[in-house]
């Protein structure tokens, strides 16, 4: 039996900058995904572009707060008198 | 309180997730002290509340939405949104840092937005980030810092997925012009008629193949 060949669709840089938010937030699925990735290994100044986004994304990331010692402590308190 | 099996799971997650749960709370009520408060009415409500969760595995995700709700209802005083100040730039969205800082003509490197980058500070993007429209600030903390789903995001802000798809689009658009204005305090200047996006797919040679012939 055959395998069933995948096409993946060609699409424009403006269609990939379009999906780029759902991208980075990992709503993209499926064939938007794929032809997006395509797209990207296909086309250098998306690539970049691209780059560059979840580069960004990465550092918003890093205001994620790490261990707050002092407010542990007092919800721990807090918890253990309810 | 009695010692009831979900209370552990319960303390548990909230000790795992206190720093998350403090930072959002800030994000909200831009206070040290009253984003501490806000915490500790959340933790409270979650204890009394505690047999209305039904799938244990969302318990970080419950604990969210109670903050936002507690936030929402008893913290929020001025429900006249904060309006960005974009220092006169067009207000549209098709905005493109990126764009604004490979085309620029910062220095004689080859890739100025790496500089950019590297340079930027984790307290100019919190600031920018602080200068945001609420639900904006929200949704792109939400979605960026803390890495819910589009699902669990509107789940916590009790907004449709639509919504949340378009407040981190305008929300990404909006922090990318705030920080081409800290770019710009780098020293990073714009250039004019040139861009970045020099396409490798096709686009670009049409559009030069027509300049040719006119």
């Amino acid at each position: 039996m055959k395998k069933k060949k995948t096409i993946v669709k060609a699409i424009k840089c403006e269609e990939a900058v379009a999906r780029l938010n759902d991208f980075l937030g990992n709503y993209l699925k499926g064939k938007s995904r794929e032809e997006l990735l395509k797209h990207i290994s296909e086309c250098n100044a998306c690539m970049k572009k691209f780059e560059f986004e979840q580069l960004l994304k990465s550092k918003v990331h890093q205001l994620a707060a790490t261990g707050d010692n002092a407010m542990k402590e007092k919800i721990e308190k807090l918890i253990a008198s309810l | 309180m009695k010692n009831e099996p979900g209370k552990e799971k319960l303390t548990r997650a909230v000790l795992e997730n206190i720093s998350a749960l403090n930072h959002f709370a800030y994000s909200l009520c831009q206070n040290r002290s009253e984003a501490e408060e806000l915490v500790s009415e959340t933790v409270m409500k979650a204890f009394v509340k505690m047999n209305q969760l039904k799938d244990e595995g969302k318990i970080k995700q419950w604990l969210f939405r109670i903050l936002n709700n507690i936030f929402l209802s008893n913290y929020r005083k001025n429900k006249n949104q904060k309006k960005i100040s974009l220092n006169g730039e067009p207000d549209d969205q098709s905005f493109s840092l990126y764009e604004q800082i490979s085309s620029s003509s910062f220095t004689d490197t080859a890739e100025p937005e790496k500089i950019f980058i590297n340079k930027i500070t984790r307290q100019k993007i919190q600031q920018a980030i602080n200068e945001l429209p609420e639900e904006f600030r929200v949704t792109l903390i939400l979605c960026d810092v803390d890495e819910f789903s589009y699902a669990e995001i509107s789940a916590i802000t009790r907004t449709a997925i639509g919504t949340v798809r378009s407040r981190i689009a305008r929300a990404r658009d909006l922090l990318q012009k705030k920080l081409w204005l800290y770019a710009r305090e780098m020293g990073i200047q714009a250039k004019q008629k040139e861009k970045a996006h020099i396409c490798t797919c096709g686009e670009e040679e049409l559009e030069m193949s027509k300049i040719i012939t006119v």
